[in-house]
């Protein structure tokens, strides 16, 4: 199976996660999402869940100068967003019980459990 | 929206470049989606870029082909991708994504490698049978397959060079050369972002099994004519037949990726293009000139060469059109010339030239060198069992352009022949031996023709009499000399040719103008001052004399004369 497949239905929510954390901009994104193991996302697919995010209102964005290199343009997370994301995780929690009872493995579970136990 | 400024223009270029051919692959959607999906993609871009360290300039190099990168904003937009992107595009190292990058690439040479033959085979097919209809089929050989050859090298050449320089700044980051592409890509993308483009490309896409299956056979066919098959593209027997089948597997088979983990196989299936696309076009030449071989082939293989050869000068007689082989007029050809002279007398003799000087040939064989291979003894008569030899000169050669030809008896011979029981000792068959024994010649006769082994034509040392073939008549009406250079400024040539030219031909004692004042002698005596009428002329019965003198006595200044 390709995780790249599984990636694309839950990058929203993934995007979201990180912002929700911290405000950052679109190379910052992909680098914490990778950081914190989803190592097969690619920008293309991060920019473009910024900008839909951004078009539909779950993130705000402002630019912040940088001294080396380009302007930045950092997202930060809305209540329409923070919104989106408990729904998100919701469904996320469900699908993901119903997979590992399936799959007869408590190994994925953990991250779940201890967002659970938050 | 914030302006990027990357660290250079030129990386600046390889972005909006790169940019441009991503947005090319979004270009079937609708635009306020594409726009949606796509703004600010420079920035990002750049952005992307430039905190993986300044050393990167080709965005390629990061992100994999443009096509990878729009089809993840495609689905990440929940848009359906557009064509099936292998995983694990710009998410690997740097490594892996130029190399995916490369397959993306080759791709779509194999695409464009793909219209190329298309058009080629479009064109041929289309011109051949034009040519072919006017007599022309070999000029298409001659010089279409240089040209095609040489379309095709040339657009060799770019893709080499075009791939070369991304090649360079895939994997060296060499910014000069890698921005070769960049500004081709850039310079076409005025078309190549168009819907239609997109339409079009899918359609390539779709075709490329086509190609595969073409490619597979032109080889097949190209392996079975040099394992001894004949015929072109079509299989002329079963192993070739096997070998297409088993090649145009080959090729699909690498066309679709299958075995592409041996690293040799997309390397060995672009030269394959490149190779069938070269050999297409000489393979169909080959199918059309064999299957009008078999059109006209009557006998043995050597009658199927002769009457190639031999038809063709067959058709260009008949077909009343001039010919390059000997002389013609208005369709018909000129065998022997017959020369009279300006009374209409034969000329025994005439040597003939043209207005550059050349002598005028009735045939076109060169003296002395003439091979059965390089013409046929035409008949100097309407007697075909005549043919025409020429007169020598004092150094014994041959003279081509002296007319009229003569003519050499070839008895009831209608092909050259060996002449049965004679043969040397040195192992030559056909040896003609003339009746003294002192000669012996090998070769073959035709009459008295004879063509040895070296593929000189001559007589044979018993040849009969070579004789003046047949006057067309005996005498021809007489022509007005050349002298009469003003023969063309009057109107009444007669008149005026007889004062001139008092010998000319049919001169008969017609009485001239200018002689009128011979009568006027018997008047002479009216110069005595006697102003009588005409009938009291008495002298005139005594003077037949009397004209040469009267003149002489009217002429002022005839003194001299009177007194001698």
């Amino acid at each position: 199976m390709d995780a790249t497949q599984l990636l694309k239905g839950v990058l929203d929510a993934a995007v979201l996660a990180v912002i929700s954390k911290g405000d950052g901009y679109g190379y910052d994104v992909i680098k914490r999402l990778q950081d914190s193991g989803l190592t097969e996302v690619g920008d293309a697919s991060v920019y473009g869940t910024l900008r839909r995010l951004f078009t539909i209102g779950a993130l705000t964005s402002y630019v912040v100068p940088s001294e080396s290199g380009p302007h930045r343009k950092y997202y930060g997370i809305t209540p329409l967003g923070l919104q989106m994301l408990s729904e998100q995780r919701e469904v996320w929690q469900e699908f993901a019980s119903a997979m590992c009872a399936l799959l007869g493995t408590t190994h994925l579970i953990l991250p779940t459990q201890i967002e659970k136990g938050e | 929206m914030a302006t990027i400024e990357h660290n250079s223009e030129e990386a600046m270029e390889f972005i909006n470049a790169y940019a441009a051919k991503v947005r090319s692959h979004l270009s079937d959607l609708d635009p306020s989606v594409a726009n949606d999906i796509s703004a600010g993609l420079e920035s990002d871009l750049g952005e992307s870029l430039s905190e993986r360290g300044p050393d990167i300039v080709d965005p390629a190099q990061v992100f994999g082909s443009p096509a990878h990168y729009a089809n993840e904003l495609r689905t990440s937009a929940g848009l359906p991708a557009l064509i099936a992107v292998e995983p694990g595009g710009p998410g690997k190292s740097d490594k892996s994504s130029t190399v995916t990058s490369r397959i993306r690439q080759n791709r779509r040479a194999r695409w464009l490698w793909a219209i190329i033959p298309a058009i080629l085979i479009a064109t041929y097919a289309l011109l051949w049978p034009f040519t072919w209809a006017l007599g022309g089929g070999n000029e298409l050989l001659t010089f279409g397959i240089p040209i095609m050859l040489g379309i095709v090298g040339i657009i060799a050449a770019c893709r080499w060079a075009v791939k070369g320089a991304s090649k360079y700044g895939a994997t060296e980051g060499a910014p000069g050369e890698s921005k070769v592409r960049g500004n081709w890509d850039a310079a076409w993308s005025p078309i190549t972002s168009t819907p239609s483009w997109a339409r079009l490309r899918e359609l390539g896409t779709e075709l490329q099994a086509v190609w595969w299956v073409l490619r597979g056979w032109i080889i097949g066919a190209f392996l079975g004519l040099l394992f001894g098959g004949r015929g072109g593209l079509l299989p002329s027997n079963l192993a070739t037949f096997l070998l297409i089948l088993l090649l145009i597997a080959v090729s699909v088979q690498w066309g679709r990726g299958q075995w592409r983990h041996w690293g040799w196989v997309a390397t060995a299936a672009k030269a394959m293009s490149a190779i069938a696309l070269i050999l297409v076009v000489p393979l169909y030449a080959l199918n059309a000139a064999n299957s009008r071989d078999w059109r006209s082939q009557s006998g043995n293989q050597w009658q199927a060469g002769w009457n190639a050869g031999y038809g063709a000068g067959l058709n260009d007689g008949s077909s009343a059109t001039t010919s390059d082989e000997g002389l013609w007029q208005d369709g018909n050809q000129i065998r022997n010339i017959f020369a009279f002279d300006a009374d209409g007398e034969p000329i025994p003799a005439v040597q003939l030239f043209d207005q550059n000087g050349l002598p005028i040939f009735t045939q076109r064989f060169l003296p002395d060198s003439r091979s059965i291979s390089d013409s046929h003894p035409w008949s100097v008569n309407q007697d075909p069992s005549w043919f025409g030899w020429a007169r020598r000169n004092t150094a014994g050669q041959p003279v081509w352009n002296a007319y009229p030809l003569l003519r050499v008896n070839t008895g009831n011979a209608t092909d050259w022949q060996l002449l049965p029981g004679y043969f040397d000792n040195d192992g030559c068959a056909g040896v003609w031996a003339n009746p003294t024994g002192e000669d012996e010649v090998c070769g073959m006769v035709w009459g008295d023709w004879l063509l040895d082994d070296n593929g000189q034509l001559s007589l044979r040392p018993d040849h009969g009499p070579l004789l003046t073939p047949a006057w067309p008549f005996l005498r021809a009406a007489g022509v007005l000399s050349m002298d009469d250079t003003d023969i063309t400024d009057t109107d009444t040539p007669n008149t005026n040719t007889a004062g001139d030219d008092p010998t000319a031909p049919g001169g008969t004692p017609e009485v001239s103008p200018i002689d009128s004042p011979t009568p006027t002698p018997p008047d002479s005596p009216t110069v005595t001052g006697t102003p009588t009428p005409l009938g009291t002329a008495t002298p005139s019965p005594t003077g037949t004399d009397a004209p040469a003198d009267a003149p002489a006595e009217v002429a002022p200044d005839d003194d001299a004369e009177v007194s001698e």
